[in-house]
């Protein structure tokens, strides 16, 4: 059972690997993001099957709402970048921030 | 294979199906309700295993708030870009994905077998194989990502 679970989790990892890869625009990196978040949750499936599920259940809790503050901040981003460029493509997000 | 195995491997199977929905969308909000249903059928795996809190938490937070957020982003700018999939990149990512699953499954009938250390010699080019198509993954990253920057 752990073993189809695992499995499921490197499927939809690599698939959210791959949509990240051939994203266009920045709301496609987020949606793939979240998949990947989703894959990390099925890899924390084993830890309950073990006698410390207590403490299990706060990693998994901590990851949940880490995730959910790093999308947070994804979607403040893409906020900003739509108000600055106009645009969300990928292609307006370039190495070396403000220009002065 | 009891019920509930095998009514988790029936979920496992459509949350499959439903991610793979995200990577061939063109349309970002198709992309999202895809994104979302999976991350339905993830929450919905923990509860038939019984931990009911992380559904509740996967259910309300991740896809009830930034999932819904998700979803309005992708309504609002629905980007229809043309399709980037390159063919070269197919072949490498089947080995690694049949690699990385062949590995899970190889790890856990390791843990019934007592001489792991002759089954762990014996798989060497398997993982040889796997090393090589994920270095092969990332130096097309690599190169993806150079040729972006000099257009």
């Amino acid at each position: 059972m752990i073993a189809y679970i695992l499995a499921l989790s490197v499927i939809i990892l690599l698939m959210g690997y791959l949509s990240a890869i051939s994203a266009r625009d920045v709301v496609r990196l987020l949606i793939s993001l979240e998949l990947m978040f989703g894959a990390v949750f099925l890899s924390l499936i084993p830890l309950f099957t073990t006698p410390l599920a207590l403490e299990a259940g706060g990693m998994a809790v901590i990851t949940i709402f880490t995730s959910a503050s790093e999308l947070m901040v994804l979607i403040a981003a893409i906020i900003i970048l739509d108000r600055r460029f106009r645009s969300i493509s990928i292609d307006n997000v370039k190495a070396g921030g403000d220009s002065l | 294979m009891d019920a509930e195995a095998t009514a988790i491997l029936i979920v496992s199977v459509f949350a499959a199906i439903s991610s793979l929905g995200v990577l061939l969308a063109r349309d970002n909000f198709y992309a999202s309700i895809y994104m979302s249903v999976t991350m339905l059928l993830i929450a919905s795996i923990f509860a038939m295993l019984g931990v009911h809190s992380m559904f509740v938490i996967i259910a309300f937070i991740f896809v009830g708030a930034i999932g819904l957020i998700t979803v309005a982003l992708a309504a609002t700018y629905r980007y229809l870009p043309p399709s980037k999939l390159s063919n070269i990149w197919i072949l490498p990512a089947i080995i690694t994905a049949g690699m990385l699953i062949s590995s899970v499954y190889g790890l856990y009938s390791y843990i019934q077998l007592t001489d792991t250390i002759s089954q762990l010699a014996e798989s060497y080019p398997e993982i040889v194989t796997l090393l090589f198509a994920m270095m092969v993954l990332m130096m097309l990253s690599a190169i993806h990502m150079i040729r972006r920057e000099v257009l």
